[in-house]
């Protein structure tokens, strides 16, 4: 499950990388692990690449909050509302941004 | 003081996807626009007037003037004068949604930075005052240092002052350069002057360059200026990065700080209600009432194309028709009665204006509902269902209508790629659209399954007949998926810019923006397409023409002299139909055309075809039907004799007696049918929604190909197997 662009520690800072354990009640990280009905705070978003760029341009930026409406039928993708926006957005894009609730 | 006053006379306009900027051009516009292609790409330049006269150009919706995509690199070009014949625009509309004005202010601070007089367009207050988003226009004025127009463009409220807010820009000096972002700038300034100056581009490319990491410009200008180039490049983004911050970061956090720190002052919004959209979309988007009713929705769509276009192509069909005859009817008694100018205007000329009008009843159609899907906001949901779906072959939920269009006719399938934003999907769409089977199909596949398939069922109930033509169907799609993905992987690479899609909140589609769509869509079809289609007609029938044979001529009118000597009553009027008959093969037969047949022979064969069904699928060239009414002459049989053309086809023998036609070869046709590009029409189309010749050669090529190799495979299959 690793990814090409999955982020550095120097960017996320450990904490974000630690992958959830879906037994416990610690949030996920990674907001493409988020269920519908979320809302968290964005704590940072993977900083590479054109497609980190576009996140961040449409103000997906950490201190942000974010809430999961739904997941699409075919479960993918992900619709999210960042200030009052409704945003679709692919889950293999929604693992650039971390959260914690 | 009216001395050197730069007259305004090119006005961009420029924003966010979904802030009514398309309204908006509409509205100012009205039936002045133009829309064309820029040059040697696949996007789209509409352009209009204002009612003064000034040129306005309505540019890609973009989020950034850092490019990721073709439609968003020639944002930043037409904004910089780097487009041919496309000098710097003299002053700029930024129009922005008042309900989401943080994330639009993003694009605005940095086309600022151009140092173009520009006006804010201030549009859907109404919608924001509902939701209880409140601005002080005039804070906002003062803080961007430009005039802010509060409008409502679909009501075309304070349009007025937005035209004459346009018009006072006039002798507004090219203002310097007004940056919200002064630390980030002066960050970045000193290295981007010095690679500008190395390398003769302009400063703001330059600093897209840095900033953009794997962005449109850094690849355009390392293609332009080499290797050194991005060197250079890569050195002083190593030196401009600090503490494993991206430049990327460092501009998002510095604008978004700016803009924050304004919308703040300015901007006062009461707590989210649940809106109309919410409940709306927790049924649209509903993994079972939303996927019912986007199989209902698309179900109306296709059968609207597919069956409901019908009554009113019949009607241009039977008009064309009935023209046709009626020139007949006035040569009828003249000396030209039966002659090469008749043959021209009924066979050449009227068959190829009817053969481009009769896909209007389609295209319109289809464009009312893409018109009123895409303003209602509902496109945008249909995308985010079908997402999964598509992505499986290297596309986006976008592609989904284009698709499905493209089962009645690929034209209107490959003009509603247009709202395709990304334009590597939208090269793609266009080119695996013309696999799906289209209705100009069903008569070849009728034909040749009324004549050959046994009307046995298999597994006891399912007819091979039906299975056979839903087999054809599947064809193209299992063959579009791989193609499709290829294609992604290997010519059209790239980024799928669909990767983040605002959802926008519903609204009431306006009448005139559907008619105006419709009306453009109709026209660039009939006057970019047509011409072309039309001549692609007149060049058949000039191949199926000439040369005229003497001979052939000659031994009709001894053949009928003789008949009148030896006949009469019916029994003549029978025999010199069939000399007239055998006379139109003959000709047929030596014309340019039959020769073209006769020399692809050895190509057809090894297809289980003879020179007559080569022929007739040269001849289908302008359009599929044709090739059911080519070898109607080809086999001798009267007009519209079905039944006749399926007897012939099943009588056909090879010289030793042997059947020369039987299910492998009705299958060969029918795959070949499936699979080819036998359409100038779509070729045509292609060519002119792709701004090139290159990609409707190269889909004239693939499938050809493709089809040649699988009707071989079939044939031999089905042989192999004993059918």
């Amino acid at each position: 499950m690793t990814h090409p662009s999955m982020p550095t520690d120097s960017v996320l800072g450990p904490t974000a990388l630690r992958i959830p354990d879906p037994e416990s009640a610690a949030p996920p990280a990674r907001l493409d692990e988020c269920r519908p009905g979320m809302r968290a705070t964005i704590c940072s978003v993977a900083d590479d690449g054109p497609i980190a760029q576009r996140l961040m341009e449409l103000g997906l930026l950490e201190g942000t909050s974010v809430e999961v409406i739904r997941i699409a039928p075919l479960g993918d993708p992900m619709e999210i509302r960042v200030e009052d926006a409704r945003l679709s957005i692919r889950k293999a894009e929604a693992r650039h941004i971390h959260v914690v609730s | 003081m009216h001395t050197t006053r730069t007259a305004i006379r090119r006005v961009a306009l420029i924003g966010n996807p979904n802030t009514g900027k398309t309204t908006l051009f509409n509205a100012l516009t009205g039936l002045s626009q133009r829309v064309g292609n820029y040059a040697g790409v696949t996007v789209e330049r509409k352009s209009g007037r204002l009612t003064s006269g000034a040129e306005i150009v309505d540019l890609p919706g973009t989020y950034s003037l850092a490019p990721k995509s073709p439609d968003e690199f020639v944002v930043l070009q037409a904004l910089l004068g780097e487009i041919p014949d496309e000098p710097i625009p003299d002053a700029l509309v930024l129009i922005v949604d008042a309900s989401h004005l943080s994330r639009n202010l993003y694009l605005v601070t940095q086309a600022l930075e151009l140092g173009i007089p520009a006006v804010l367009a201030l549009n859907m207050t109404d919608v924001a005052e509902k939701t209880g988003v409140r601005i002080d226009v005039a804070g906002l004025a003062r803080e961007l240092g430009i005039p802010v127009v509060p409008i409502i463009a679909s009501r075309g409220e304070g349009l007025d002052r937005l035209q004459q807010a346009i018009e006072a820009l006039e002798g507004e000096p090219s203002s310097p350069i007004s940056t919200k972002v002064p630390e980030f700038h002066a960050a970045l300034d000193p290295a981007s002057s010095r690679v500008a100056a190395r390398f003769g581009v302009h400063d703001f490319l330059v600093r897209r360059a840095l900033v953009d990491d794997g962005g449109s410009v850094e690849a355009n200008l390392a293609s332009r200026h080499g290797r050194e180039f991005a060197d250079a490049i890569a050195q002083e983004r190593r030196e401009l990065t600090h503490e494993g911050r991206s430049l990327a970061w460092r501009e998002a956090q510095a604008r978004y700080g700016w803009i924050h720190r304004v919308a703040g002052n300015l901007v006062t919004r009461e707590p989210r209600k649940k809106s109309a959209t919410d409940r709306i979309d927790a049924v649209i988007t509903h993994r079972v009432t939303g996927l019912a009713i986007f199989v209902a929705i698309m179900s109306l769509v296709f059968m609207t194309i597919f069956r409901y276009a019908a009554p009113l192509m019949d009607l241009i069909d039977g008009g064309f028709g009935a023209l046709g005859d009626a020139v007949i009817g006035a040569f009828a008694g003249s000396a030209l009665a039966g002659g090469l100018l008749e043959s021209l205007i009924v066979e050449g000329i009227i068959a190829g204006v009817g053969g481009v009008l009769i896909f209007l009843p389609q295209i319109m159609l289809l464009f009312v509902f893409i018109a009123i899907l895409e303003d209602c906001g509902y496109m945008a949901r249909a995308a985010f269902l079908m997402d999964r779906l598509l992505r499986t072959c290297g596309l986006s939920g976008h592609s989904f209508i284009p698709m499905l269009s493209s089962f009645a006719c690929a034209i209107p399938g490959i003009l509603a790629a247009r709202s395709i934003r990304s334009s590597s999907d939208r090269l793609v769409t266009i080119l695996v659209a013309p696999l799906m089977s289209c209705s100009a199909r069903i008569p070849v596949y009728a034909i040749m399954i009324a004549a050959f398939i046994p009307a046995s069922t298999t597994l006891g109930f399912l007819p091979m007949s039906g299975l056979v033509f839903a087999g054809m169907y599947f064809l193209g799609i299992a063959v579009a998926i791989p193609v499709a993905w290829i294609l992604r992987r290997t010519i059209a690479r790239g980024e799928s810019s669909s990767f983040v899609m605002e959802l926008p909140p519903y609204r009431m589609p306006r009448p005139r923006g559907v008619a105006l769509r419709v009306w453009h869509a109709a026209r660039s079809f009939v006057v970019r397409a047509g011409t072309v289609i039309f001549a692609m007609s007149i060049l058949i029938w000039a191949a199926g023409t000439f040369p005229r044979s003497a001979e052939v001529r000659d031994r009709a009118e001894a053949e009928r002299v003789q008949a009148e000597q030896a006949l009469e009553g019916a029994g003549l009027e029978q025999e010199l139909a069939a000399i007239d008959r055998r006379a139109a093969t003959a000709q047929l037969e030596s014309s340019v055309l039959g020769r073209i047949g006769h020399a692809i022979e050895p190509a057809v064969e090894p297809l289980g075809w003879d020179w007559k069904v080569g022929t007739a699928a040269v001849a289908a060239f302008p359009a599929r039907e044709v090739l059911v009414s080519t070898l109607n002459i080809l086999y001798e049989l009267e007009d519209d004799e079905e039944d006749g053309l399926i007897d012939r086809l099943r009588g056909e023998t090879f010289d030793d007696g042997s059947k020369r036609f039987g299910i492998p070869t009705a299958l060969s046709i029918m795959v070949f049918i499936a699979l080819c590009a036998q359409c100038a029409a779509t070729l045509a189309v292609m060519a002119r929604e792709t701004a090139s010749w290159r990609w409707p050669i190269f889909a004239f090529v693939y499938m050809t190909t493709l089809a040649w190799v699988a009707a071989f495979a079939t044939y031999h299959l089905a042989t192999l197997v004993g059918l």
